[in-house]
């Protein structure tokens, strides 16, 4: 873009808040709303489900195809912000959220003229004396994609690539995902293996609006003995412990040794006094929801 | 920053515009086309005071771009009336009692009005989350929810 910081606007409903509060100041804005090729949403047994990322989050979760193949896709959906930012917002928005902390999604007179790490300063307000940013990612959609082990494809005038959702997040909260500046997401494909259980849970102070104090999802495939658990809004991505559900859910699982599951994710998260609710309360969270999940599924 | 010009369709009569890039809808209802009907609360996205229908969707006018609404139909809630009558769901507020201070009522009515066009059965439970982005500061959630549940039975009832 001829050297200039640019921006690229989707829904708005995220960049629209930082540059007001002064927390990005892009020279130009890049609006994607007439590219209607970004808008498809179409299904196949072979290829999966393909989502433009300018469709809408409700064109998302109200559509029959989705409800149908992905309900826990639907699901997330339709707990992002509210109607109206649902209306607004993306599946590349939320996939591409920036990292969230209430001292940085603020506005900037909140900093008291130190800037945190991720405004540029050396400052955290959320940690005393950090020397790195704990912003975290909470993005519900973006969270559930990954549990789906979805792939996107990014253009650029250099050409396209495509890349799994774990190979998209950095874990950085200063920059949460590889996404080049001059590239842009065309699609995002869910492969079409369908779990046998999909659900995705979200803590949130309102029961609109916000977003997730803690998030869980859970996608099953007991034929295989495979159980995702990604969490939400606990780090600077989602947060998957692949070694866990290998030494706790793969063989005789019961709800004995999802307790047991539960109590180690519990040990590990590290979440800070950046989100609403205090640390001690979402990690309790994170045991209280992994354990309703399987116990929703059926587990004894 | 260069001013461009739009064409915005507010309440079924088009202005043209002249808008600076960074002009957010909710500015140019207020203060160019004086239309005040729609509040500027938090604008931030979270309070829901700003909401207008563009193309019958309901959005945040805070959040949204004058210069990507070009020919887009937008309706406010000054135009919900229609020669000089007041829109029902207009009377069922007032027969419900469902407006205190009124800062929040606009965009109340621009959301219930969005639920019905999608859904002219809505339960409690759905009209609850269909309002769920608009804050009430007064709490005067009873009252709106019973207005727009009576504006749905009358409807119906039709």
């Amino acid at each position: 873009m001829n050297g200039k910081h640019a921006a690229l606007f989707a829904g708005g409903t995220d960049l629209m808040v930082q540059m007001k509060y002064g927390a990005r100041a892009p020279e130009l804005v890049i609006g994607l709303k007439k590219i209607q090729i970004l808008r498809e949403l179409a299904y196949s047994d072979t290829d999966g489900l393909t989502i433009g990322p300018m469709v809408s989050l409700q064109g998302l979760w109200t559509s029959a195809v989705v409800r149908d193949t992905f309900p826990i896709l639907a699901g997330a959906a339709s707990l992002v912000g509210s109607t109206q930012h649902q209306f607004m917002g993306t599946v590349g928005g939320n996939l591409c959220l920036d990292s969230r902390c209430l001292y940085y999604n603020r506005p900037v007179a909140a900093q008291s003229g130190n800037p945190c790490h991720k405004r540029g300063g050396q400052t955290c307000h959320a940690v005393r004396g950090a020397r790195r940013c704990y912003a975290v990612y909470s993005a519900d959609v973006g969270t559930v994609l990954y549990a789906l082990q979805a792939r996107i494809v990014v253009s650029s005038a250099d050409g396209e690539r495509s890349l799994p959702l774990n190979e998209f997040f950095t874990g950085d909260p200063m920059k949460p995902n590889c996404l080049e500046k001059n590239e842009l997401i065309t699609k995002i494909i869910v492969p079409p293996e369908r779990a046998s259980f999909n659900r995705y849970y979200k803590v949130r102070r309102r029961g609109s609006t916000d977003f997730p104090q803690i998030g869980v999802a859970v996608v099953a495939f007991p034929q295989k003995k495979e159980y995702r658990v990604v969490l939400n809004a606990v780090a600077g991505e989602p947060l998957r412990f692949k070694d866990l559900e290998e030494m706790f859910l793969c063989d005789n699982l019961s709800m004995h040794r999802v307790a047991d599951f539960a109590e180690e994710a519990v040990s590990r998260v590290k979440p800070v006094g950046n989100v609403y609710g205090s640390p001690a309360y979402r990690r309790k969270l994170v045991g209280v929801l992994i354990k309703k999940a399987f116990s929703e599924m059926g587990v004894n | 920053m260069d001013k461009r010009g739009v064409c915005l369709r507010v309440n079924g009569v088009s202005y043209a515009v002249s808008v600076d890039p960074d002009d957010t809808l909710l500015r140019i209802l207020r203060e160019e086309l004086k239309m005040t009907g729609t509040k500027a609360g938090c604008e931030a996205g979270e309070c829901g005071a700003c909401t207008v229908l563009v193309d019958g969707n309901p959005i945040l006018s805070c959040l949204a771009l004058a210069i990507e609404m070009d020919k887009k139909d937008i309706l406010t809630v000054e135009g919900l009336a229609r020669n000089g009558k007041l829109d029902p769901l207009q009377e069922a507020f007032i027969d419900e009692g469902a407006v205190q201070c009124g800062f929040c009522t606009p965009g109340m009515l621009m959301s219930a009005k969005a639920l019905l066009n999608r859904n002219d059965h809505p339960s409690e439970e759905e009209i609850r989350q269909g309002l769920a982005g608009n804050l009430c500061r007064c709490t005067g959630y009873v009252k709106i929810v019973k207005a727009v549940l009576k504006e749905a039975e009358t409807e119906r009832g039709k």
